[in-house]
């Protein structure tokens, strides 16, 4: 073989090689990119300080994303709420109760919903949902369970705030939750069902009993997926939870999420220095999150 | 340690491999470099806006305001028109991005509906007033009780500190002005949702010129996106108030502007706001909530430019602003 054909060998090795050099550094940039530009925000607040303050003010230049941490965690847990059971139920239907041609109907009806930008989430909830809960949902919760500090009506005259973002975000993460979730439950052996049949157990007894256990790794590595979703949406938040800046008590009252602050923000104050490097301040918190749930998510989703 | 990498005998030698990975880190790290210095501004000096605009490709680009960007887009129409060999682009951000692009280049024309300081804070820049408009307070007053009432900076400064708890504030009619009172009805109070030259005229009102933004005093109250996302609010919600530009208050359903009162004159902006804003432009009444509606170019503005500004700020241009509720500088200057 002469050289010139070795080389003609490796080529394409060499191409791949650097397109993945590339990717991987595109990650580095972004990486460096964040912390560089937010690294004065630590340096003049202190971590500890911008993590927990309550207090966010350009004049001043105190910066703490307390209050943005909460709206975002609020929100994450109450969209957990609602979509867990749902996509978990839809799963175990979908592995387990439906028949093939039932479950190849309605898997891309859910499969669509991905498909959705979610800013048209954000105008459904704002125009659809936003006006049903004032009238109804709100009203409704409100004299039920209004004795509850958590369904407190604080203003019967809107709709927007925790519970109506979380609603809208739970039907964004849905089909993520229920495809990861149904897959794992299908990936469970076949002999563990037979062994449970085989030893008297019904069906739901078996799912619950064996198939559910067997899947749980799966079904967890599912909605922390979701999870990292949840907090990472920004458009139908700002237009669902609203952007006051306080910690709300109630989930009828309006808050303020991390990614809607840098959204509402970052155009005005780009040119400042201060107040730019704070925006990113709240990405590189929101990014170290997210990084947490990849790792937790990934610990989890290997397969034994 | 290679074969590791690469987990097969046939693959790139480690000196090859070395190399490439040495000539992607330079190249890498080079354009870490050179973003991030064009971020924090050290090449702006080099590439102006002039000289882009100045080349053989005859396109401009306008961004910023919000405010502005209704009239840029009517304008840039117009100006094609008259000039088919220009392709004009204008494009949002809000004010901070028109002064940033305008910086740093890569805008031709920035926008920002709000005084820009060229003498000390951005002297790089230079900045034509291409018109100018007002801000007003105005409410959906859907229980009634609220009619022919008058506000002041300090009434203002009441209600919304009072709102910073839970986003509403009690307000009721004392002695003809609109007060913030605990046992009143509630009102909610609403303000912008993203940073706006609108929302500083606003604060620097209210505080006194204090602060430019009304987080600072009441962070607790919800927003909505641009004039036009506060004034679906305040129509969307019984019973709030909030501040828009009077050329989407002007005419739009379900509200009502209030009048305002400042040194001990009272401003019928409610009835007649047009002579009022234009007047307060012109000198001849005070208006507190005016504003100038700028574009900036970064040093002297290239002839593309200059021709494009000369065109927004000719007479034959002044139905334009109108259009969107605004007033042409030829009309005040």
């Amino acid at each position: 073989m002469t050289d010139y054909s070795k080389i003609q060998l490796k080529l394409p090795h060499l191409f791949f090689f650097t397109c993945a050099s590339a990717t991987a550094l595109i990650a580095l940039f972004f990486v460096g990119f964040l912390v560089y530009t937010a690294l004065p925000v630590f340096q003049s607040q202190g971590i500890i300080n911008f993590i927990t303050g309550t207090e966010w003010n350009y004049s001043k230049e105190v910066y703490g994303i307390g209050t943005f941490i909460y709206g975002t965690a609020l929100v994450t847990i109450v969209t957990l709420f609602i979509a867990v059971p749902l996509s978990l139920f839809t799963a175990i239907f979908l592995a387990e109760y439906a028949s093939e041609n039932v479950a190849r109907k309605v898997r891309p009806m859910i499969e669509l919903l991905v498909g959705i930008p979610s800013v048209i989430y954000g105008i459904f909830g704002l125009y659809v949902l936003e006006n049903i809960y004032q009238d109804y949902v709100n009203h409704f919760l409100s004299s039920t369970l209004g004795f509850l500090p958590l369904f407190e009506n604080v203003n019967p005259n809107t709709g927007s705030g925790v519970l109506l973002a979380s609603t809208v975000l739970s039907i964004m993460i849905l089909p993520t939750v229920t495809a990861i979730s149904e897959d794992s439950l299908r990936s469970v052996s076949r002999h563990y069902r037979e062994a449970s049949f085989a030893m008297g157990a019904t069906h739901w007894e078996t799912i619950r009993r064996v198939v559910l256990p067997v899947a749980s790794k799966g079904i967890l590595a599912a909605i922390t997926l979701g999870t990292m979703r949840a907090m990472g949406e920004t458009m139908a938040i700002v237009m669902l939870l609203g952007t006051s800046q306080r910690m709300p008590s109630s989930l009828l009252e309006t808050g303020y999420a991390m990614t809607s602050k840098i959204l509402t923000d970052i155009g005005f104050y780009v040119a400042d220095e201060g107040p730019r490097s704070a925006l990113f301040g709240i990405a590189v918190v929101l990014f170290a999150i997210e990084m947490v749930f990849v790792g937790i998510a990934r610990s989890l989703g290997g397969r034994k | 340690m290679f074969k590791k990498i690469f987990n097969d005998e046939a693959g790139v030698s480690p000196i090859v491999a070395t190399l490439v990975l040495v000539v992607v880190a330079i190249a890498g790290a080079a354009a870490v470099g050179t973003i991030l210095g064009s971020f924090s501004g050290d090449v702006s000096e080099q590439a102006s806006a002039g000289d882009a605009a100045g080349s053989a490709s005859m396109e401009l680009v306008i961004a910023g305001s919000s405010t502005v960007q209704p009239v840029s887009e009517l304008l840039a129409e117009a100006y094609m028109d008259k000039n088919p060999g220009v392709k004009v682009t204008v494009q949002g951000g809000g004010s901070g991005a028109g002064i940033t692009g305008a910086k740093m280049g890569y805008v031709d024309i920035g926008a920002a509906s709000k005084d820009v300081d060229t003498v000390n804070d951005y002297p790089e820049l230079q900045k034509f007033t291409i018109g100018g408009s007002g801000v007003v307070v105005i409410v959906n007053d859907n229980s009634g009780g609220l009619t022919g009432a008058v506000v002041t900076a300090a009434n203002l400064s009441d209600i919304y500190t009072a709102a910073n708890g839970d986003g509403t504030a009690g307000l009721t009619v004392t002695g003809g002005y609109l007060t913030e009172s605990a046992a009143a009805t509630n009102y909610t109070i609403f303000d912008r949702a993203d940073k706006s030259g609108t929302e500083e005229t606003f604060a620097k009102f209210i505080t006194g010129g204090a602060e430019k933004s009304i987080d600072a005093i009441a962070s607790g109250v919800d927003g909505g996106e641009g004039n036009q996302g506060v004034l679906e609010k305040v129509q969307d919600t019984p019973d709030s108030l909030g501040f828009v530009d009077y050329g989407f208050a002007d005419g739009a359903s379900g509200v009502t502007i209030l009048n305002l009162e400042h040194d001990g004159t009272s401003y019928d902006v409610n009835g007649d706001g047009d002579t009022i804003i234009l007047e307060t432009l012109q000198g001849t009444q005070d208006y507190p909530l005016k504003r100038p509606l700028n574009y900036l170019t970064n040093g002297n503005p290239s002839s593309l430019q200059k021709s494009f500004i000369d065109f927004a700020l000719s007479p034959g241009s002044k139905d334009i602003y109108h259009e969107t509720g605004y007033y042409a500088a030829v009309e005040f200057m």
